[in-house]
């Protein structure tokens, strides 16, 4: 009896780890490329020309101009070096409704220095079925000086971006012409031609990128070189406003109002201040992944409560004498 | 919630702890074990405050005939939280991670002088929840991953009635993670040997 308890007990623990554990999920990075193409160099802060590694995150919450209109939607982060001094912020997000945003940020002593609004941008964010992104266009912004207001910089510039394991350098972007002649850009595909199948899961082996550069100048992640087609810039984005939306936070990072430390979201110590009103929003998706993982982890309790309460029924009808402990 | 279960178990032992006799302290065996705990957790991010732990974990027991060793095979689940406050370029930042583990163990018990010492080895599946708010200006980012997970605890336990035990347990989860969101825009490094000091209420029967 108590030998089959114990391979009944031993199957259930095993089968509920599998159940449970699913495969190995980890943050996906990405190799991050942006080159200048052009620039109106007022300040001398032109020669934005980096290679980073990013890293797709989802957004919290509805996020400030309108990057993300809801919380659960993917974001690509990168930051690196601003070209003048402080920190610059690039992220990508793709909403439901399917057109990649971007935003570009200058952080400089605590404060954003600089707030790109995107005037034009064609970039196109795929993710393949694991969530591994490959992000390439060209996205042109204005970067404003938030303190007074005044337009300074105009970038013109391309992206590329792509899953990799975290030792890799990274795909490199031809840099700005020395002349700063705009450049032909690369050739985007269309959605439909978005190259899926090379994208890497992000546990798999190195992602070899081909950066191809033509003659023209251009790089085209696409595995079509043909030509290098003059841009049309598509207006809008949906991220021209620079003021900051108000998210679950307000300006300073108190705890106040939250005093419910199992509302997700609105934790207290957790620095979301302003209250929970806002919260409620994110509190759906939230909540379904808090019941979901809730019920991953209860399940097999339950079942082996059951089996508890059998066996020791069992037990106690059929095996009177009590096992001989230490 | 939690914290009040956790409060509810460790305050019924307690008063087993004060109620029960000496008799009762040389408990029996028993085949199931229920055992809930709490504790410290080492951050997840070196350099990083500790966090709280709360777990529990059943499973079934057996003894060799003629031998001094029990053993056992559990499963059990932990539920540990980080937090850092840091800032980036000067913007603040604050960031908090839960890690909830899935794990299934087989511990090995030896009475020393009344007192059950054991060790403890397991694996499986660390479900990890990260979120990192940001200046509103930025809004707030977040991620979930899971990974696997290695435990190993050493711990001892004393009977408290025939039905009650407690303890004190040290857990250490070796992981293998390079970079996690909060690590990539904090810089913070995770803790690849986490260490836990967690205190364990039980439950024979």
């Amino acid at each position: 009896m108590l030998r089959s308890v114990l391979r009944a007990h031993l199957a259930m623990t095993m089968a509920s780890l599998l159940l449970a554990c699913g495969g190995p999920h980890e943050p996906v990075t990405v190799s991050f490329s942006i080159a200048e193409i052009e620039c109106q160099e007022e300040l001398g802060a032109c020669g934005i020309e980096q290679h980073t590694r990013g890293i797709v995150a989802e957004s919290f919450e509805p996020g400030p101009d309108e990057l993300s209109e809801e919380s659960g939607e993917r974001i690509l982060y990168a930051d690196f070096p601003a070209p003048k001094e402080g920190l610059a912020i690039i992220e990508i997000s793709q909403p439901r409704s399917g057109v990649a945003k971007v935003r570009y940020r200058e952080v400089y002593r605590g404060e954003v220095s600089f707030a790109g609004a995107i005037t034009s941008q064609d970039v196109e964010l795929a993710f393949g079925d694991d969530g591994a992104p490959m992000l390439y266009g060209r996205f042109e912004f204005t970067a404003t000086d938030v303190e007074r207001g005044t337009t300074r910089r105009v970038h013109s510039g391309r992206v590329l971006a792509v899953a990799s394991s975290p030792d890799s350098v990274g795909p490199r972007v031809p840099g700005p012409s020395p002349t700063r002649v705009p450049a032909p850009a690369p050739e985007v595909p269309e959605e439909k031609d978005v190259p899926t199948q090379p994208v890497p899961s992000p546990r798999g082996p190195e992602v070899s990128v081909v950066v191809v550069e033509t003659a023209h100048g251009c790089s085209d992640p696409a595995p079509e070189t043909s030509g290098c087609e003059d841009p049309t810039p598509s207006s809008g984005g949906g991220c021209s406003s620079d003021t900051a939306a108000s998210g679950c936070e307000a300006d300073s990072f108190d705890s106040s109002g939250c005093d419910d430390a199992s509302s997700a979201g609105c934790e207290a110590d957790s620095f979301d201040a302003g209250g929970c009103d806002n919260c409620s929003a994110n509190r759906p998706t939230q909540r379904l992944n808090l019941v979901h993982a809730i019920w991953r982890l209860f399940w097999p309790v339950l079942l082996v409560g059951g089996l508890n309460r059998w066996t020791r029924r069992r037990l106690s009808l059929q095996a009177p004498c009590e096992p001989v402990d230490l | 919630m939690l914290h009040r279960i956790a409060s509810l178990l460790l305050f019924s032992g307690l008063v087993a702890a004060a109620t029960s006799s000496p008799r009762e302290a040389h408990a029996g065996g028993s085949y199931f074990l229920l055992e809930a705990d709490t504790g410290f957790a080492e951050s997840a991010y070196d350099g990083g405050d500790p966090g709280i732990y709360y777990g529990f974990r059943s499973g079934l027991t057996w003894k060799p005939k003629g031998s001094p060793i029990r053993f056992h095979l559990l499963m059990g689940a932990g539920l540990r939280n980080s937090q850092l406050l840091g800032a980036q370029a000067g913007l603040i930042y604050a960031a908090e991670q839960y890690d909830l583990d899935l794990y299934v163990s087989t511990r090995v018990v030896v009475p020393v002088f009344g007192v059950r010492l054991y060790a403890e080895v397991g694996a499986g599946d660390r479900l990890s929840f990260q979120s990192l708010t940001r200046d509103p200006s930025l809004g707030g980012l977040s991620v979930s991953s899971d990974q696997f997970l290695l435990l190993t605890a050493i711990g001892a336990q004393v009977r408290l009635t025939e039905n009650i035990s407690a303890g004190l347990r040290v857990e250490m989860n070796p992981l293998a993670v390079d970079s996690t969101l909060i690590s990539h825009i904090t810089g913070y490094a995770p803790t690849h040997l986490r260490m836990s000091g967690i205190i364990h209420v039980g439950l024979h029967f």
